[in-house]
Formats: C-alpha cells, sequence, structure tokens
C-alpha cells in the first residue's frame, strides 16, 4: 500500500512536472512579450537616470536627469528634468501617452527661450540626447508595433531565458528586428538585440543589475553597445521609487518652467 | 580700455538683492547654490569688405539658491567691447521666486516669452528688443530682460498670470508708462492654447523715422494696447500653431495736407505657422499678417506689413553638431528708412564636449541694403 503512494506520488509529480514544462513551452512569441509588457512596474516610479555616453576613443560624457512618471489610468504621464551638463541644466521634457488610439502629447521646456514648446510625437525613433538609446528604447514602445515569435531559449549569467524575436509592424521602422532574452518567470529582458534594416546587428543592450525594489523588478545598470559605430551609453537607475504619492500637479507646464530641486 | 560702465539698476532689482540677502540669511534654507560660468568669444566681419566689424569677449556667471518655498535666479555678465573699448557690467537676468501652493511670484529682472511662434513676434510684446544688433545665434536671443513682477496662479485647466513690467530701460519713460497683462494658458489632450490681453510700451520704428524726418523728440516708445492668443496642435508629424491679436489705437502715420501727422487705428495681426518633422529634420514655415481696420486715407502702418519665415534645421553626430538654415522676409512699409528685407540665416553649432561650444553664421542680405555679416563664437563653460 505504502509503495503504491509512492508511486502514485511519482507518477503525479512527474505528471505536474512534465505538464508544467508543457505549459511554459506552450506559451508563444506573442504571450511572453505580453507577460513583459504587463509585469508589474507600479502606479508611480522616481529615479535619478544618470546616462554615460562613451565613445570608440574612450572620451566620456555624462547626462544627469531626473525622472517621474505616473499613471493615471487612460494616461501615462512622465517628466524629466535634466540636471546636468550645464548647458542642458534646467530643460524639461513631457510625455502624455494616452491607452486610447490617441498620439502621444509633448512638450520641451528649453530654458533659454524661456518657453514650453510642444513638439511632434512622431519621433520615437529619435535618439534621446545623443546616447544609444532611442525614445522606442526607453520604453515607448508597445506589443502591438511587433509580431513576436519564439525562436529558442537560453541562459544568460545562470538564468534561463526565453528568446523571442520581435518583427516592427511599420515597414519604416528603425529596425528591421530585434531579438529579446526573456528571463523565465521574472517576465523581464535581460539583453536585446538590435538589428538595423539591412538585416545588420546594429546594437546589445545588455542588463547589468537587476534589482529587487518595493517587490519590483528593477534595471539599475545596462549598457546599450552600437557595434557600427563602437560607441556606448551606460544607463545607470539610482533612488528608484515605486508607488509614491507623486503630485499630479508635477506633470504640469508650471513644473516644467519651474524645474526641480 | 576707456572706462567700466554699469548698466543702470533700478529699485526693483535693488528690492529683489536685498529680499534675497535676507532670505539666505535669515531663513532655514535646504537645498544647494548652483554656480556655473561661461565665457564667450565673439566677432562679426563685414562679409562684403572682409573687414572686420566687432568683437566682444563676455564672462557670464550663473548663480542659482533653490530653498524650501523660492529660488534665488542671478545672472550677470561682464563684457569687454571692443568697438567701445569699454567694460559693460550688466544684470542679464535677476530675480527672487516664491512657490505657493498654488502660486509662484517671481520679482526683478526676467524675461517673460509669451505666444507659439519661433523669431516672429505678435503677442510676445512684454520685453523690449535689441535693435541694429550683429548676428545673433538664436532669434530668441534678441530679447532684453524686463524689471517685472510676475504672478502665476494654477487651477487643475491651466495656468492665471498677471504681470507688471517697468518700462523698457532704452525708452526713457517714467515708471507711469509700466507695461501691464493678463493670460491665461493650458496644455492639453493634442491641443494647446494661450488667451492674453495687455499693454505694454514697445519701441515703435514708425515713430522713429517720424521724428528724424520732422525733427520732433517725441517718444519712440508707445503703448501696445491688445487681446489676443496663440494655440498650438499636434497633427502627427505636424506641428500646427497660431498667434493673433487685436490692437487698439496704435499709433500710425498719416499725410495730410499738413503734413505728417500721429494717428490712432486698430490693427490686427495674425501669424500661422506649422512645424514638419520628416527624418532627422525640422522644417519650421511661418507667416504673418497685420490688417489695418477701417484704414483711412494715407495711413501708413508701422512694423512690418509682412514677415515670412523658413526653418531648416538637422542634427548630426548624436546632436553636437547642429545645423540651421533660416530664410526671412520682411515685408515693410513705404516709408524713409523702412525697405523690404530678404534674409539668408544660417547657423551651424558644434559642441566640442559639454564645456566647449563653437558656431558660426552668416546674415546675408539678399534683399535690402543692409549689411551682410559672417560671425563666429566659441563659448566655454566652466
Amino acid at each position: 500500500m505504502r509503495n503504491k503512494i509512492i508511486f502514485t506520488g511519482v507518477i503525479l509529480l512527474v505528471l505536474i512536472t512534465a505538464f508544467g514544462t508543457a505549459l511554459a513551452a506552450d506559451l508563444s512569441g506573442e504571450e511572453i512579450m505580453k507577460k513583459v509588457y504587463n509585469r508589474e512596474t507600479g502606479d508611480s516610479r522616481t529615479a535619478n537616470l544618470k546616462m554615460i555616453l562613451v565613445n570608440k576613443q574612450g572620451s566620456k560624457r555624462i547626462r544627469e536627469i531626473k525622472q517621474f512618471e505616473k499613471d493615471f489610468g487612460e494616461v501615462d504621464k512622465k517628466i524629466m528634468f535634466f540636471i546636468s551638463p550645464a548647458d542642458v541644466r534646467n530643460t524639461s521634457f513631457m510625455n502624455w501617452s494616452y491607452d486610447s488610439e490617441q498620439s502621444d502629447d509633448q512638450w520641451i521646456f528649453l530654458p533659454a527661450l524661456n518657453k514650453v514648446k510642444r513638439i511632434s510625437s512622431e519621433n520615437k525613433s529619435d535618439y534621446f540626447m545623443g546616447s544609444d538609446f532611442t525614445y522606442d528604447d526607453l520604453g515607448d514602445r508597445t506589443l502591438a508595433e511587433d509580431e513576436h515569435k519564439l525562436i529558442g531559449e537560453d541562459t544568460i549569467h545562470d538564468k534561463e531565458v526565453y528568446v523571442v524575436e520581435n518583427i516592427p509592424v511599420a515597414e519604416d521602422d528603425l529596425y528591421s528586428r530585434t531579438v529579446t532574452y526573456v528571463w523565465k518567470d521574472k517576465w523581464i529582458g535581460l539583453k536585446k538585440e538590435f538589428y538595423d534594416r539591412e538585416g545588420e546587428l546594429l546594437k546589445v543592450l545588455t542588463v547589468n543589475e537587476v534589482k529587487e525594489i518595493s517587490g519590483i523588478l528593477t534595471i539599475v545598470d545596462s549598457e546599450m553597445h552600437n557595434l557600427q559605430n563602437e560607441h556606448r551609453t551606460i544607463l545607470k537607475n539610482s533612488e528608484v521609487e515605486y508607488n509614491t504619492s507623486i503630485d499630479a500637479n508635477l506633470f504640469s507646464e508650471r513644473m516644467m518652467k519651474r524645474g526641480i530641486q | 580700455m576707456k572706462t567700466l560702465r554699469t548698466v543702470k539698476s533700478n529699485n526693483l532689482i535693488l528690492i529683489t538683492a536685498l529680499t534675497a540677502v535676507i532670505l539666505l540669511y535669515t531663513s532655514s534654507i535646504v537645498g544647494a547654490a548652483y554656480i556655473s560660468q561661461k565665457i564667450t568669444g565673439y566677432s562679426a566681419f563685414d562679409l562684403e569688405k572682409s573687414a572686420d566689424l566687432y568683437s566682444d569677449l563676455e564672462y557670464e556667471l550663473t548663480f542659482e539658491h533653490r530653498f524650501n518655498k523660492g529660488q534665488l535666479y542671478f545672472k550677470p555678465k561682464l563684457k569687454f567691447d571692443s568697438a567701445k573699448e569699454e567694460l559693460e557690467l550688466d544684470l542679464y537676468e535677476g530675480y527672487l521666486d516664491l512657490f505657493f501652493q498654488d502660486a509662484d511670484l517671481r520679482l526683478g529682472r526676467q524675461i517673460i516669452t509669451w505666444g507659439k511662434a519661433d523669431g516672429l513676434t505678435v503677442i510676445n510684446l512684454i520685453n523690449d528688443q535689441h535693435r541694429g544688433i550683429h548676428p545673433i545665434v538664436d532669434p530668441d536671443d534678441s530679447f532684453i530682460a524686463s524689471d517685472a513682477l510676475k504672478l502665476d496662479y494654477y487651477t487643475a485647466g491651466g495656468t492665471w498670470e498677471a504681470i507688471f513690467s517697468l518700462p523698457p530701460e532704452a525708452s526713457n519713460l517714467n515708471s507711469d508708462r509700466s507695461g501691464y497683462g493678463f493670460r491665461y494658458s493650458a496644455l492639453g489632450m493634442g491641443f494647446d492654447y494661450e488667451i492674453t490681453a495687455g499693454s505694454f510700451p514697445q519701441y515703435n520704428l514708425m515713430l522713429d523715422s517720424y521724428n528724424r524726418i520732422t525733427g520732433n523728440s517725441e517718444f519712440v516708445y508707445r503703448d501696445q494696447n491688445f487681446i489676443g492668443g496663440s494655440f498650438s496642435n499636434d497633427l502627427g508629424s505636424f506641428v500646427l500653431k497660431g498667434e493673433g491679436a487685436y490692437f487698439f489705437d496704435r499709433d500710425y502715420l498719416q499725410q495730410t495736407d499738413q503734413g505728417p501727422q500721429i494717428v490712432e487705428n486698430d490693427e490686427l495681426e495674425v501669424l500661422l505657422g506649422i512645424d514638419f518633422y520628416p527624418g532627422d529634420y525640422l522644417i519650421s514655415l511661418q507667416a504673418k499678417e497685420g490688417f489695418l481696420i477701417d484704414e483711412p486715407d494715407n495711413l501708413r502702418r508701422d512694423k512690418s506689413i509682412g514677415e515670412y519665415s523658413l526653418m531648416i534645421q538637422r542634427s548630426f553626430w548624436r546632436d553636437n553638431l547642429s545645423v540651421e538654415n533660416w530664410l526671412i522676409y520682411r515685408e515693410m512699409p513705404t516709408l524713409p528708412g523702412m525697405e523690404n528685407t530678404l534674409l539668408w540665416r544660417p547657423r551651424l553649432t558644434y559642441d566640442f564636449s559639454d564645456r566647449l561650444t563653437f558656431a558660426a553664421g552668416v546674415d546675408h542680405v539678399i534683399e535690402g541694403s543692409k549689411r551682410s555679416e559672417i560671425f563666429y563664437q566659441l563659448e566655454y563653460i566652466f
């Protein structure tokens, strides 16, 4: 009788494991990326960004930004304050992104002109502040902008990952395809390859450090390496806070002009 | 070097400075001061005669100190003008900000910008502008800060703004000819707008011409009383923008049997522009027109009849190199000293290292009798 119970248990365990594996294996590229896009990232986020731009000769330029984001339900609002270098200090950038088909709203405040200026939201493939990141790369992209296909599995720093190919729906996209390495069960990208329109490998994004902050997995150190011109951008996030009570009035013309302490 | 000349400061600046000092040393201040310094070398040459025209060396200090409920901001400039062989000390901007729950107050010398247009102005009338200036790096650099008090009150929908400003220094007007204005502005989904009204003394080119013709010593500054507004609208790759203002009792020159006379008339000014973002380019097109209301006979407009600008901009090498091409046409009334002008204004800016920036450009007069000039500028921030 005891042997029968052990045998049944082993069979059940094998079945559960097999079923579980089959479940995971059955996930499509679309479903994996959906989990990545829908991963819990909090209702609001505050962070200090430090971008280190390193050129082929190894010389560096550093940009420091203070960033606030808040989800207001149908609209996500983001505001960035440029702290350094001196020639861009007090510049601010604000983006309102809508869940509906409505295009994003974007404004820039240029202290030299003392004016908040509306800019076109159709510039998502522009490089952000001379870095190797486009606005899309920094999180403005949506699931529906690519077709997703699971092309394999791999291991990065002892972490098991899904390898998903993302092919842009729009023919005029900056990239012909990207390949995302998604950490299994955590649903966070640990590496991403970007291929140019000719299909050549253009950039590789490597995540150097992930931290759990307020229960949310957060990339705190990453590097984008442009292999075609040997330029790199190291992006460091510090003082990251989630779900803090950010005042809705922060995302306003007033704060763009006033700046942040 | 002949002299050290300090540009006159008035009471408002003194009050600001004293208040700031009291605040700094008597209150518990949180936050740190930020100081940056800039040295700029600038030279302009006559393009046709290949002769040196002008050069200066400028030192600029920016001081920012933020505390719990406000900010102190000073930007003095010390300039050596080679033409005058003078050292000029000028407080370019200097003000005290006080932040309240739903309002901000700014007191001191400041630049206040209204409107959505770039380079051309309809409702951006608060600050006086340089005239006869040598080529500038950005058209908006031509504004001169005003000594003013600005109060902003914030509601859920937008911002109410009230301004009281002293007359421009160059005007020699008494303080009872101060300017005042009100604005409501809102940013929204796909659409921003401003509604404005005010009365600000402004330099009047026509009055200047009239005085030169008649030998009069009338003021060349006159109040601009107006109501107006502006908008900008996101249309995907385009941003449509516009400004308009109705001016009451504006001064005009009227030719009569007794000779030229100053009369008052109403005018409507309208500006429409579009910013287009094809790929890495920004193309900006603007047109401004003025319409006289119930135009009497022999009335001559002041300012321009129409102004049109085309700007094409592109950045290269990770935004380190920026190239701008401006084409500006001004249609002027037929008065002595006024003529139509077509100006080609290319600009190039190269940022060497976040500290060192080189800029160069040309103000090439294609039509009109003004002198074509070329300039270069080197800027070091530390």
